[in-house]
């Protein structure tokens, strides 16, 4: 590869990554509190910006002889999506199984001070 | 045509640089599961105050392109490296380590504010997972630091041999994987924090 293309991923990847940036942070700016669409767009902007990183600043690839580098890759991103999506699933689910709101939770608490 | 068996295509193909590639991914995984802990507690403020009202958003857009231009004149050192340029090398190597400086300061300078406005990581657990997520990269911004500093020490007494190459390529990979969390800390974090998610 020639040296202008080392110099043009750095570039395209580090241009994007500001552009994206400042478009997310302008989107959390737009003070729409709560909004799907809104956490969303944010969510999808540092889910290209991870993807556009990992290409172009890290360069992995699909070649050969980055085979290993991706298999590594993509076991970490399964073990990742497993760790977060799960731990926030669970949590989640425990929450609406206590079936109280947070002033009961707080009165339930008090109710037990000093067991 | 730049000569293909350079120091750098070199260094990339060796095991270190692999088993320094595995090392980061559980990297990745320590900080996942930061991150699922700050989800499940960022609403348990305790009474006190949340995420909106605590950070400042264009200090953390601050933060996010100081570290993002760092990552990139970071990957312009190896560009360097690439054309065994090794006073571009260092300068580069001197501009990201400014870069991170500034960075690192601005991180403690936050805490330090928190800490003393009376939100410190003993409020709520909402505080004490943003210390740790945000303070556990923090760690290894200064690690980095340390690192290039002394890298570069090397690099100005020995030149760019097989070693000196070999560790730049590994800690260049180490700066974009920082940089590459910060993203999540800057969009889940501050962003999401901020429209009260």
């Amino acid at each position: 590869m020639k040296k202008n293309n080392y110099f043009l991923n750095y570039a395209i990847g580090f241009a994007s990554c500001i552009l994206l940036t400042l478009v997310a942070y302008l989107v959390a700016n737009l003070n729409y509190y709560k909004n799907w669409a809104v956490i969303g767009s944010i969510a999808l902007m540092a889910f290209i910006q991870f993807v556009i990183q990992i290409v172009f600043f890290l360069h992995l690839s699909t070649q050969k002889k980055d085979r290993w580098r991706l298999y590594v890759f993509i076991g970490m991103s399964i073990i990742v999506a497993i760790l977060v999506i799960g731990s926030i699933w669970i949590m989640a689910n425990l929450n609406s199984r206590m079936m109280l709101n947070p002033t009961q939770i707080n009165q339930y608490l008090k109710s037990q001070d000093g067991i | 045509m730049e000569n293909e068996n350079n120091l750098v295509v070199t260094a990339e193909k060796t095991k270190t640089y692999l088993g320094f590639w595995i090392y980061i991914m559980t990297d990745c995984v320590l900080f996942a599961s930061l991150f699922a802990v700050y989800a499940v507690l960022h609403n348990n403020t305790n009474g006190g105050p949340s995420n909106s009202q605590l950070f400042s958003l264009p200090y953390a857009l601050t933060e996010t392109l100081i570290l993002l231009t760092s990552s990139f004149t970071s990957g312009l050192s190896i560009l360097a490296a690439r054309n065994n340029h090794v006073k571009k090398v260092l300068l580069w190597m001197v501009v990201t380590f400014v870069l991170g400086i500034s960075f690192l300061y601005l991180e403690l300078h936050e805490f330090t504010n928190l800490v003393r406005s009376g939100n410190s990581w003993r409020e709520s657990g909402f505080l004490s997972s943003y210390f740790t997520l945000v303070g556990t990269h923090g760690l290894h911004i200064t690690v980095g630091l340390l690192w290039m500093a002394i890298l570069g020490f090397i690099i100005i007494t020995k030149g760019l041999t097989k070693k000196t190459v070999k560790g730049l390529t590994l800690l260049n990979i180490f700066w974009h994987f920082l940089d590459v969390i910060w993203i999540f800390i800057f969009s889940v974090v501050y962003l999401m924090g901020h429209v009260g998610l």
